[in-house]
């Protein structure tokens, strides 16, 4: 995860110069690329990030330390905004249709930047162990995070129990964790 | 602490029915170690942000967000002014919205038959534009070569509009007005940057702008002839209520041009809010807009122009307003523009003019009952110049309460 810590919220909760251009050098990438994931659409990616940056600068008081990392709590802003973009389109993934949901697409015009961000230790860690996965495990682990689908959704749409669903992410989730946990020690 | 760490699980995957919810987020408040857990499973699922494709945002978006930081402009010398007390004291909300309508023709009544082929040829025109500009073409990610094929297949825009507009001149008639707000209002600056496309100078911002600014020429043209898209000027109809967000978005940091001169935009104070019930309406407002653009982005000294929505000045009305540094000389044409003396206006201005027409003619709309010079006398719409700043303004009514019906987001056209 990219150098992004409380000091940079610090620092915008008390108007410091520079303070938003920091946290955009430092993480508007991460946060830009996520949102394209989840909604395919680098204009709405864009408004996304353009959205939460006036919402971090205008509200900083809706973080506290208490909520965990700056980094985590962006993201997942970032993240529930894309989705909520997403929801509003009404598109509903169709049974039965193959399910890709990480994409593969090639961004000529980030070229540079994107092979930057893709020397990440952690990226590259979090991907392959992403990989390990049981495939079944990969896949609901997926329609949550970038989908957006909740239990009931995945389990209509995979036609799973609930208690699968639930007991999938859960495993694929644990085993990310140590997976992470042995690359930060 | 399983079933705890299930819950925390499911609160964070939005899985929770909305009681459980609440359950959950009552132990949140009062336990310390559930928050701990919470901020830790937050911590893990965050991290599968990593697993996207790595992509870096256009440089454009860097400047486009750190505007925010900016201070916005002392608006206090024009809210102060003669104009806006004026307003005040005149001002009177319309018994009921715009609904759109009042500003449609047919595309029958247009007699030049050659323009009426053009109306149609271009809205086609740009509707195959539209995907090869959308955010998720090849063009929005770098690869211009379809869009460029696109241009260089068809007949530049720029061509088509000066063919139309040389001589255009203002017009009270539905059929003129409808005309000219679907020439005058988003198209020059469409026309410049889908011909900069064509000849390749082009990157991801003037790729973005092109996006939007088709998005509102489509829309635009739809509201001003009803039987061009009647299936989805009745989607346009709908209640969807449209954020002043969607205008900073497109404003702030846009470069825009008119008949090759070229300003950029950028927003000073906005509130947040709704401003518009309707699609039709939000053309109405977007059109008026862009006329106020039109008229100074061509005549500021630095070559910037601020944009401001201001909510709250005026009691009941939200306040839309142009603003830069204007050069006295070139403040003094838009004096001629807006006395609309047409007797006495030079040729080279009577595209100003018309762009003023259609301003009088949209709050004509929307304030129906009044007429356009007691609109003007009431300061509901207008011009001034303070202290070496020239200002354009329309007022619009205030949206107090949004009606229950759908919001309106990135509002992809034709969807």
């Amino acid at each position: 995860m990219p150098l992004i810590d409380t000091i940079h919220w610090e620092n915008i909760r008390d108007r410091s110069p520079n303070s938003l251009a920091e946290l955009y050098d430092g993480f508007a990438g991460a946060m830009f690329s996520l949102a394209l994931e989840v909604l395919g659409d680098r204009w709405e990616a864009e408004e996304v990030i353009q959205d939460v940056f006036a919402y971090v600068w205008k509200k900083p008081e809706s973080f506290s330390p208490a909520k965990g990392k700056f980094s985590s709590w962006l993201l997942v802003i970032t993240r529930n905004r894309s989705i909520d973009r997403v929801r509003s389109r009404k598109r509903k993934v169709v049974s039965g249709e193959p399910i890709e949901v990480l994409s593969n697409r090639q961004d000529l015009g980030s070229k540079d930047g994107a092979e930057e961000a893709s020397k990440s230790d952690e990226r590259s860690f979090l991907r392959s162990a992403f990989k390990q996965l049981p495939e079944d495990q990969r896949e609901v682990i997926e329609l949550s995070y970038f989908k957006g689908l909740n239990h009931l959704e995945i389990s209509e749409q995979l036609q799973l129990s609930l208690g699968t669903v639930k007991s999938r992410i859960r495993l694929g989730m644990e085993k990310l964790k140590r997976a992470l946990s042995n690359l930060r020690s | 602490m399983d079933s705890i760490r299930q819950q925390a699980i499911d609160y964070l995957t939005g899985s929770l029915s909305s009681e459980e919810r609440v359950t959950f987020e009552y132990e949140l408040k009062n336990s310390e170690s559930t928050r701990n857990l919470l901020a830790d499973l937050n911590d893990d699922w965050s991290s599968l942000a990593l697993l996207s494709q790595p992509s870096s945002p256009d440089p454009d978006l860097r400047s486009r967000t750190l505007m925010l930081t900016q201070d916005p402009p002392d608006l206090e010398p024009f809210l102060g002014s003669d104009g806006v007390e004026r307003l005040r004291q005149n001002y009177s909300k319309p018994a009921s919205r715009y609904l759109g309508g009042d500003g449609t023709v047919d595309t029958s009544e247009v007699k030049d038959i050659s323009l009426k082929d053009g109306i149609f040829r271009t809205y086609e025109h740009l509707l195959r534009l539209l995907p090869l500009v959308s955010g998720d073409s090849p063009a929005a990610f770098g690869d211009f070569s379809d869009l460029q094929k696109f241009v260089y297949d068809n007949l530049p825009l720029e061509n088509e509009l000066s063919k139309w507009t040389d001589p255009l001149l203002p017009g009270e008639d539905p059929v003129a007005q409808s005309l000219q707000r679907s020439l005058l209002a988003s198209l020059p600056s469409l026309a410049h940057f889908t011909d900069l496309a064509g000849s390749g100078k082009i990157g991801l911002s003037e790729v973005r702008r092109i996006f939007y600014l088709c998005r509102d020429q489509l829309k635009i043209m739809r509201a001003s002839f009803q039987d061009l898209d009647p299936q989805q000027l009745a989607e346009d109809e709908l209640i969807r209520v449209h954020g002043t967000h969607l205008l900073r978005q497109k404003w702030s940091g846009a470069r825009h041009s008119f008949f090759n001169q070229a300003g950029l935009a950028s927003c000073g104070n906005f509130f947040e809010g709704p401003i518009s019930e309707r699609c039709v309406e939000f053309a109405e407002y977007d059109s008026n807009l862009y006329c106020l653009a039109n008229l100074i982005a061509n005549r500021s000294t630095a070559g910037g122009f601020q944009i401001e929505l201001i909510k709250d000045s005026v009691p009941g009305c939200v306040l839309a307003i142009a603003h830069a540094e204007v050069d006295s000389k070139l403040d003094e044409e838009l004096n001629a523009v807006a006395s609309s003396n047409l007797s006495s206006l030079p040729a080279v201005l009577s595209k100003d003019a018309c762009l003023w027409s259609l301003l009088q003619g949209s709050m004509r709309r929307g304030f129906p009952d009044h007429s356009v010079g007691e609109l003007a006398d009431a300061s509901f719409f207008g011009k001034q110049r303070l202290e070496g700043e020239t200002y354009l303004w329309f007022a619009w009514p205030e949206i107090e309460n949004a009606h229950s019906g759908a919001v309106a987001s990135t509002e992809k056209p034709g969807q």
